[in-house]
């Protein structure tokens, strides 16, 4: 006989939170950054799709709250914040990593200048990461201040929308995600080097894991309460990234919408005697990796998959690397794409003013 | 020193580190200083919890008790870190609990000189670092319960509310006793509800484990 204990931890109350909070907990190894900005835009994402409408900015700050904060007294402890009940908008919030606790203060009064005069002055948190979430645009927005809101200038802008999972949505993220950090050289080292030795045209070693981290946070941020899960094993080996969320049609299930294949095409290998990948190496990486993004997406049951290359080699084929398996893609129905990745700021320059001109 | 900590003679100081890695991970959700309940919520979740990561769990015996967890040990342990300074508390007070018997109120906070040296001491060693990362998990996704739900963990969590069980007798979650420990099999279902094909890592199961604790505040 069921009894309310074994009722709640039936299978179907169990898999109704796994569904609803796929992807809670998947973010371990990232860095708390990275962490809180995926956290916000859980929240915001859950709001939207509660249908709550408001016209109020919500401020969230990487910075937990002490309990007796002379500079803000009197705040509002909620808990499970990002369940997507608790009315954000309109407020001042501080936040950890996990952006499931925080403590709040009505900023609904104030514009947005109001709003960064409060935060920098008033609480003194202007040097503390910080997420403007204003959900009265269209789409709504997120404004991410890694430096926080005294640094206004660096800002990084996110649309948080309600829309289906698919390749088109995860590829235009990759090239967001190629044109502002992958490209050129420059990008912060947090999640890892790309060029060993850039003179030489010298991949670090495990660049795929470096390209796989900066997509697995970019991912996470349009796709909050989606799991984007990157080497996964499978019987036809470990895959690169899997995105794994709730079925949008069928109710109470988790279902892959896409799985995509990486590649890092070389023109030397990483290592003191820097050896040449020759060309029918590349030509073999390639068509493995179409067998290997098709045979994921079979025993994944995946949606969708793609062959992504990123080309760190000294000249840029641009598409033409993939005259030998278009066929083969075509047939097994999985996209390719290439992204050429530039040892230096100068190179890229040229090759963007060579594309404006062969445009124009 | 992996070696000799995994010897129950030295279980002490793998308590006292959880303590400390507890009230290090408070910090950074909010809950600092933390009440002495919040306290023994954490450990106790740690422990309930510990199976899910392959780990060992350090008080597998616990009196049950009307709502919530409170280790005798565990608090001499904190007294004891009080007393050497790794620990501060503040707002101390006694309060009747039901049934008439007195326990400590208090709020505590790790000292940070005592964490850095703590910490630099331990994270060389990849065992002692994973336990840290499980406990600082445990601790994140337990948050989102806030201090009411922390307050009435007894009454939500798995093997703590089991009704088989009555208040004044022992819950045992250690395999290596004959325990049975409900809220890891809990945790661990959820691997068995999602796709096969799709591998939840130990974290994934802890918060998630956390937020069915939350849908079962409204219930219960």
């Amino acid at each position: 006989m069921s009894s309310p204990y074994t009722e709640s931890f039936g299978s179907n109350n169990l898999l109704k939170t796994a569904v609803a909070h796929c992807g809670v907990g998947d973010d371990v190894t990232q860095p708390f950054r990275d962490r809180f900005l995926r956290g916000v835009a859980r929240l915001a994402k859950k709001r939207l799709v509660k249908g709550i409408e408001s016209d109020s900015l919500a401020v969230f700050v990487l910075r937990p709250p002490d309990r007796e904060d002379p500079d803000l007294p009197n705040g509002r402890l909620d808990r499970m914040i990002d369940n997507g009940r608790t009315p954000a908008e309109g407020r001042l919030w501080l936040v950890g990593p996990p952006v499931n606790v925080g403590k709040s203060w009505p900023i609904h009064h104030l514009d947005e200048n109001g709003v960064f005069d409060f935060v920098i002055d008033t609480a003194g948190l202007g040097s503390e990461p910080a997420v403007l979430y204003d959900p009265k645009l269209q789409p709504a927005e997120l404004r991410y201040y890694p430096n926080g809101l005294s640094q206004a200038e660096t800002c990084e802008v996110a649309a948080i929308e309600i829309r289906q999972v698919d390749l088109n949505a995860v590829l235009g993220v990759i090239d967001q995600v190629h044109k502002k950090i992958l490209a050129a050289p420059g990008a912060p080292e947090s999640l890892g080097k790309l060029w060993s030795d850039p003179d030489k045209f010298q991949p670090v070693e495990r660049a795929e894991l470096t390209v796989q981290a900066h997509l697995k946070t970019a991912l996470s941020v349009p796709f909050p309460d989606f799991s984007v899960r990157t080497e996964q094993i499978d019987i036809p080996g470990r895959l690169d990234i899997e995105v794994v969320g709730p079925d949008m049609l069928h109710g109470q299930r988790l279902i892959s919408y896409v799985v995509l294949e990486l590649k890092i095409l070389r023109s030397y290998r990483s290592g003191a005697r820097a050896t040449a990948v020759s060309p029918g190496e590349i030509v073999t990486w390639i068509s493995e990796g179409v067998d290997q993004a098709y045979s994921y997406r079979v025993a994944r049951g995946s949606l969708e998959s793609a062959l992504c290359c990123f080309d760190m080699r000294k000249t840029f084929s641009g598409r033409a690397c993939f005259d030998h398996v278009a066929d083969k893609a075509a047939h097994l129905d999985v996209r390719l794409e290439v992204w050429h990745l530039f040892a230096n700021l100068k190179a890229y320059r040229e090759h963007q003013v060579a594309e404006a001109l062969r445009r124009d | 020193m992996s070696t000799r900590l995994a010897t129950s003679g030295l279980r002490w100081i793998e308590r006292r580190v959880r303590l400390v890695a507890i009230l290090d991970a408070l910090r950074y959700v909010g809950l600092s200083p933390a009440n002495v309940i919040t306290v023994h919520a954490m450990a106790y979740l740690a422990d309930a919890l510990a199976p899910v990561w392959d780990l060992p769990i350090l008080d597998g015996q616990v009196l049950k008790r009307p709502q919530r967890p409170f280790f005798p040990m565990l608090q001499a342990d904190l007294d004891r870190l009080v007393g050497q300074g790794a620990v501060r508390v503040s707002n101390v007070a006694y309060v009747e609990e039901p049934g008439g018997q007195l326990r400590i109120d208090a709020d505590y906070a790790v000292n940070p000189e005592a964490l850095s040296r703590i910490v630099e001491t331990i994270m060389p060693f990849d065992e002692q670092a994973r336990k840290w990362t499980f406990v600082r998990e445990v601790v994140f996704a337990a948050a989102g319960l806030g201090p009411e739900g922390l307050n009435y963990v007894g009454l939500l969590d798995a093997a703590y509310s089991n009704p088989v069980i009555d208040t004044g007798e022992v819950i045992d979650i250690a395999p290596e006793t004959g325990g049975e420990n409900a809220t890891a099999e809990v945790a661990h279902r959820f691997s068995r509800l999602v796709p096969q094909t799709m591998t939840l890592s130990s974290a994934e199961l802890v918060h998630l484990y956390a937020r069915h604790l939350y849908s079962r505040m409204q219930v219960v």
